[in-house]
């Protein structure tokens, strides 16, 4: 496991640069974001907490608080929301803010296909999912002249006239469209339980499948190209295909969960998939921490759940004036609190949860040492 | 006649809109020049200027001079303090990161305005800005439309006399041209970057009374139309002070004819739609510096 592409941190802080001017830009800045970024999964260790973690998982779904579980499967939506925006912001370095719009893209085709194959759920998510491999295509096509800036600008403007499109085909209904679940057996997804074990398959599937690529030459590939686009060229990495891959498949993976969202709030409607959204699901990856899958799946959960906890935090405090003041304000301060958290996290931390697990985890193995 | 006084009608709301979306679209590039950050808080800043004018206005009753100046210092302080508790600490850091921390930082300004004034759209409590100031073929200039107009004329005009003929304005431009050679000739470049900030914020602060005064204080509704001072600027090429103020009077322009022909939904759409083809095109604009990116 010495590859640069899986990113482990002590492996990258190994690359020594011998020449500065031979080695050029990729060794200089894998060596530099070391310290934030890098997170290892390759170890025992990992694979052992994984186990641990999708068990915990299962025995809630099982044994948790119905009303529970429901939360936390739409945390779960947002954590592979995170997870497919993480692919194409950590991975490739290609800053997008349109994972509220590539979400729409699954969430409309839900909507519009025939009651029948929505109501089998299985063949509805793979439409969703290749509706969504198209979509990310025909954004990633201007995207290949752009990086940086001028790609975030391009993407925002996607973003902007996505639901400008979404408010235009929704029209005079103003709930939006409905969405039929199956009503029993293993395709009710209206039961919270069933519908929180549809999403740990898809979450634990998505998951699996990048940290397997993440290993490989493709992984490789995409850092490079997020370290030095010339450099990646310079040495034969095809960025074009890359970076059409990337965009396709992060928004294929996020369609996917944008028709599970669809599935979860029975209905579509354009109001939830707005510029805002996009910006709260930037938010997720970079509190997770770009460069690490659990991480991102730790920043949706708890970027959607926050809410809920902000809520049962203000019970905790006695003054019924407070409560009240909270209660016509709520969903202000929930947004100040994303707001100030994202502020705090881009100054101050800038490897977000993952990051910080990571020092921490050098700091303690330094300290036995 | 009729169709010539829908017509003057129509080129006054332009050069209104135009004169709002200047004002914090040349906020903006004195940002961006000075200091590289493609800041997404214009809005915000502007719906701030419009909350502390309506607050002087109507809860404090000190009339409107008095508020707008008000106004002006407590959005120049923030955008001050904005970048010297948060953005200093980014200096270096990569221009993404910049941009995502100013869209953070919006939501924040944008909580904190609901906060002190609601998610309402308010109505002003002053009168000056529906007195007819004067008619054109029967269309009457709103004393609004002046006051946007004037706003632009006389703070554009400013920057453009202290960019131009002190000595500060000369340490400015040479910061926006090279700023590691500018601090080698001993250009403060922390306290300067500091006063492009209070800039920027002032100008889209006064930009955000002038479109409160057209329409009422919607602090929901007027980062909205921060956003779309984007395609103007771009258009413009980002760094052009004249860029953008061309820009901004051509997007206001195709703003009014596509809300004429099509439907008012769809000119914002519109602009950014304008923007992609721009970006893909001619990504540094009409005035735009090229960049020279080197292996």
């Amino acid at each position: 496991m010495t590859e640069l592409g899986h990113g482990s941190g002590s492996t990258a802080a190994d690359v020594t640069v011998l020449d500065p001017a031979d080695a050029g830009e990729v060794a200089f800045s894998v060596r530099r974001r070391s310290s934030t970024t890098a997170v290892s999964w390759g170890t025992r260790h990992d694979a052992g907490l994984l186990v641990v973690v999708v068990a915990g998982l299962v025995l809630f779904g099982l044994l948790g608080p119905e009303y529970d579980v429901y939360l936390l499967s739409s945390g779960l939506v947002f954590g592979i929301v995170a997870v497919g925006q993480e692919w194409l912001i950590g991975r490739a370095g290609q800053i997008s803010i349109g994972g509220a719009g590539m979400m729409a893209a699954g969430a409309y085709t839900v909507a519009f296909l025939p009651h029948d194959l929505v109501t089998a759920v299985v063949p509805a998510l793979v439409c969703a999912g290749i509706v969504g491999l198209g979509v990310g295509f025909i954004v990633g096509l201007p995207g290949l002249r752009f990086s940086g800036l001028y790609l975030l600008l391009t993407t925002i403007a996607f973003e902007f006239i996505a639901t400008v499109v979404g408010r235009d085909i929704q029209g005079s209904r103003v709930s939006g469209f409905t969405v039929p679940v199956a009503s029993s057996g293993w395709l009710d997804l209206a039961s919270p339980r069933t519908f929180y074990f549809w999403v740990v398959v898809i979450a634990v599937l998505c998951g699996f499948l990048l940290w397997h690529y993440y290993r490989l030459a493709p992984g490789r590939a995409w850092q490079t190209i997020r370290e030095s686009d010339i450099a990646a060229r310079a040495i034969g990495i095809r960025t074009v295909r890359w970076k059409l891959i990337a965009f396709a498949g992060s928004s294929g993976i996020t369609a996917v969960a944008g028709a599970l969202y669809a599935y979860f709030l029975e209905g579509v409607n354009y109001t939830s998939f707005s510029l805002t959204k996009a910006i709260v699901i930037t938010l997720m990856v970079f509190l997770g921490g770009t460069g690490s899958i659990w991480g991102a799946f730790v920043g949706g959960v708890i970027v959607t759940l926050a809410p809920n906890l902000i809520n049962d935090l203000t019970h905790v405090v006695p003054s019924s004036g407070f409560q009240s003041w909270m209660a016509t304000r709520s969903s202000f301060i929930d947004d100040l609190v994303y707001g100030v958290v994202f502020v705090v996290i881009l100054t101050f931390a800038r490897g977000g949860i993952a990051g910080g697990v990571a020092s921490l985890r050098r700091r303690v193995v330094k300290v036995l040492r | 006649m009729a169709n010539l006084g829908e017509a003057i009608g129509v080129l006054i709301g332009v050069i209104t809109i135009g004169s709002v979306y200047a004002l914090s679209g040349v906020g903006f590039v004195v940002l961006f020049r000075s200091t590289s950050v493609l800041s997404f808080t214009q809005g915000e800043f502007m719906a701030a200027g419009a909350v502390v004018f309506y607050l002087g206005t109507a809860t404090w009753h000190i009339g409107s001079l008095a508020s707008a100046a008000t106004s002006l210092v407590v959005v120049a302080v923030s955008g001050w303090l904005v970048y010297r508790v948060l953005f200093r600490r980014l200096a270096g850091a990569e221009p993404f990161i910049v941009a995502v921390a100013t869209i953070a930082l919006g939501t924040v300004l944008q909580m904190i305005e609901y906060l002190i004034i609601g998610p309402d759209s308010l109505p002003m409590t002053t009168n000056f800005q529906n007195v007819v100031v004067a008619r054109i073929s029967g269309q009457g200039i709103l004393g609004a439309d002046v006051t946007a107009v004037l706003a632009a004329v006389i703070l554009v005009g400013a920057l453009i006399l202290w960019l131009t003929r002190t000595g500060t304005g000369l340490k400015m431009r040479a910061l926006g041209e090279n700023a590691s050679l500018a601090s080698y000739y001993g250009v403060d470049i922390d306290r300067l970057s500091g006063v492009a900030w209070a800039l920027g914020a002032l100008l889209a602060g006064a930009a955000g009374i002038a479109y409160a005064l057209l329409t009422t204080v919607d602090v929901q509704g007027i980062p909205n139309v921060g956003l779309v001072v984007f395609p103007g600027v771009l258009l413009g090429g980002l760094d052009s002070v004249a860029g953008a103020l061309v820009g901004s009077y051509l997007i206001a322009g195709l703003e009014a004819v596509v809300s004429l022909t099509v439907g008012g939904t769809w000119e914002n759409a519109v602009a950014y739609g304008v923007m992609l083809v721009v970006l893909l095109t001619r990504p540094s604009g009409f005035f735009g510096t090229k960049h020279v990116v080197r292996l």
